[in-house]
């Protein structure tokens, strides 16, 4: 339609505007994504940073032991990527299945303490004290407890995540308008039901945002959780090369942990914007 | 809206519904020295398709008297009576309406609307049976895939009342369900609402603060003392239906009980005596 409209312009007087385009719901598609301003705009910065960086390194005003220049770091990543692997795959299995756990007791205790109110007395100063434990100074207990393999570390990311998700799970489930509560109860509508109909869709868009949250909060937390004693994973290889003085393996380790929390990050918000696409709507008006 | 919707199983809704009536009804929160008495002595009988309109002060228990009467908030015993017997437990006649519209969001109009068949019992393709083309019937058409945030103010209220409509339920508890409109949308929902209920006649209940409301709709208004909330007076409309409200506003029945509604309301004493000779 457009190709027509343009042509019977470029063959009438000069200026003419073209025929106005069919009101579209969703925003034009237009340019591919790796031209859009939303790609290129972060991507300026991060060559920009990097490049600051390779000529500090290049004029030599910190040495290459102290600062490795983004090159050698690029270098030892792929030279050495079958070690980064292995110790990648230590900790991406310590999030997965801490994010997990942490997820489903996050949304569990959530429920229970929006719902119920003993539960509420009775488990909330709980959680909210189990925040303020220094986890990393019990650390070694755990160890003690669980041994030096993943149990721990898993025990830890569980810890610090578990929390936003519990916060956001009682916020959405209390922000049901009673009126909605009100009108379903005097048709006879059970618990239950209002709890599937009303309740939980209401409380994703609350539920997301806490997933967010922890999902930024995995990556580091696994890796800090290793540093209190492993000897596998990125955590554990930092410390070595750290020991080793292998700087460069340090900030390569750095990356990957970065990717992998940016990766999280983009994998609840594409999720959130799957599954709760009205959230985004009523916002964006 | 018939019902080929509703499941075979009995929803406690096959007796015919007659009247409904608070009878000597008091009631109050709390208890001990912490009571918050809302209601008292408070008397009134509403026969099947009426329509009486409730206007008082705000905070003087009006909400009180809609939980109450959809069997929410226990009641004394007898204090509510459903075709002349006591009430016990949830109301089966009822069906709500708020000043909140309180659409869910994540559901279109569609959706919207059949929420209230759902609560009922029905399946969720049960529940849609026959809605969409009911659509035009509250100005609606088309808008079934829409969501709510997409919809003005007035159209929101109309899915609202669409929804309460759609239950089948006999008596409507409208609680100021046009509150928060702006005044010419207000306007545009009560002669829609007189509309509508001109084809079927259900039995209304309308909760409202404003005088010209009240009047427009109802053929009784009910006007409450502040709380707690008792009758102050009872006002036979009498005007004569269809109503339009422009030609009400310049009408000497329509100015005379106005006026005394808002002299009961507003209790003014030196207003008092110039209402009364009006009267």
């Amino acid at each position: 339609m457009s190709a027509v409209s343009q042509k019977s312009d470029s063959q009438t007087v000069s200026g003419a505007a073209p025929a106005a385009p069919k009101t579209s719901r969703r925003a034009p598609r237009g340019k591919p994504f790796f031209l859009r301003v939303t790609f290129l705009a972060p991507l300026a910065v991060i060559l920009l940073l990097l490049g600051v960086w390779q000529f500090i390194s290049a004029t030599g005003i910190m040495d290459e032991l102290t600062l490795p220049a983004p090159t050698t770091v690029a270098e030892s990543l792929w030279v050495d990527r079958a070690m980064y692997w292995d110790n990648a795959k230590v900790t991406l299995t310590e999030i997965v299945i801490g994010i997990v756990i942490g997820i489903t007791l996050g949304v569990l205790l959530g429920i229970a303490i929006a719902l119920q109110r003993v539960l509420r007395v009775a488990l909330y100063p709980l959680v909210v004290g189990s925040q303020s434990l220094p986890v990393l100074a019990l650390a070694p207990i755990l160890v003690l407890w669980l041994g030096f393999g993943i149990a721990p570390k898993i025990v830890i990311v569980v810890q610090i995540i578990f929390f936003p998700v519990t916060v956001a799970t009682i916020q959405g489930l209390s922000s049901v308008s009673s009126e909605v509560l009100v009108f379903g109860r005097s048709l006879g509508a059970s618990s239950w039901t209002l709890f599937w109909k009303v309740r939980v869709p209401a409380m994703l868009p609350y539920f997301f945002g806490g997933l967010k949250i922890a999902s930024s909060y995995a990556a580091v937390a696994a890796v800090i959780a290793e540093w209190t004693g492993s000897d596998r994973g990125l955590g554990a290889l930092m410390l070595r090369a750290n020991s080793d003085y292998n700087t460069e393996v340090v900030f390569g380790s750095v990356v990957i942990i970065t990717v992998i929390g940016l990766s999280l990050f983009g994998l609840a918000s594409l999720a959130e914007r799957k599954l709760t696409p009205w959230a985004h709507a009523s916002r964006e008006r | 809206m018939a019902a080929p919707w509703r499941r075979s199983r009995s929803t406690g809704t096959e007796a015919e519904f007659r009247s409904f009536a608070f009878d000597h009804l008091s009631f109050a929160y709390g208890e001990g020295e912490d009571a918050v008495e809302t209601v008292r002595d408070f008397s009134l009988e509403v026969k099947a398709g009426e329509f009486v309109t409730i206007v008082g002060p705000s905070g003087c228990g009006k909400s009180t008297l809609f939980n109450v009467a959809s069997g929410l908030t226990p009641a004394m015993p007898g204090g509510v009576r459903v075709n002349g017997e006591p009430l016990q437990g949830v109301n089966p006649y009822t069906a709500y309406m708020f000043q909140r519209d309180a659409l869910l969001d994540w559901r279109d109009v569609l959706g919207n609307v059949s929420l209230g068949r759902e609560f009922l019992g029905a399946s969720k393709k049960q529940a849609e049976a026959g809605l969409r083309e009911s659509l035009a019937e509250f100005g609606l058409e088309g808008f079934d895939k829409r969501r709510p945030y997409e919809l003005s103010g007035g159209m929101r209220q109309r899915v609202a009342l669409m929804r309460t409509y759609a239950t089948d339920r006999p008596v409507l508890l409208l609680d100021e369900p046009f509150g928060a409109l702006d005044a010419l949308t207000r306007l545009r929902m009560q002669e829609f609402l007189l509309r509508r209920w001109d084809d079927d006649h259900r039995t209304v209940i309308f909760i409202t603060h404003d005088v010209d409301e009240a009047l427009l709709l109802g053929d009784r208004v009910i006007v409450l003392t502040p709380r707690p909330a008792r009758i102050c007076e009872e006002i036979q409309v009498g005007l004569e239906r269809p109503r339009n409200a422009e030609a009400l506003m310049v009408s000497p029945e329509y100015i005379r009980m106005r006026a005394r509604i808002m002299h009961l309301l507003h209790g003014n004493p030196a207003v008092a005596a110039r209402a009364e000779l009006v009267a």
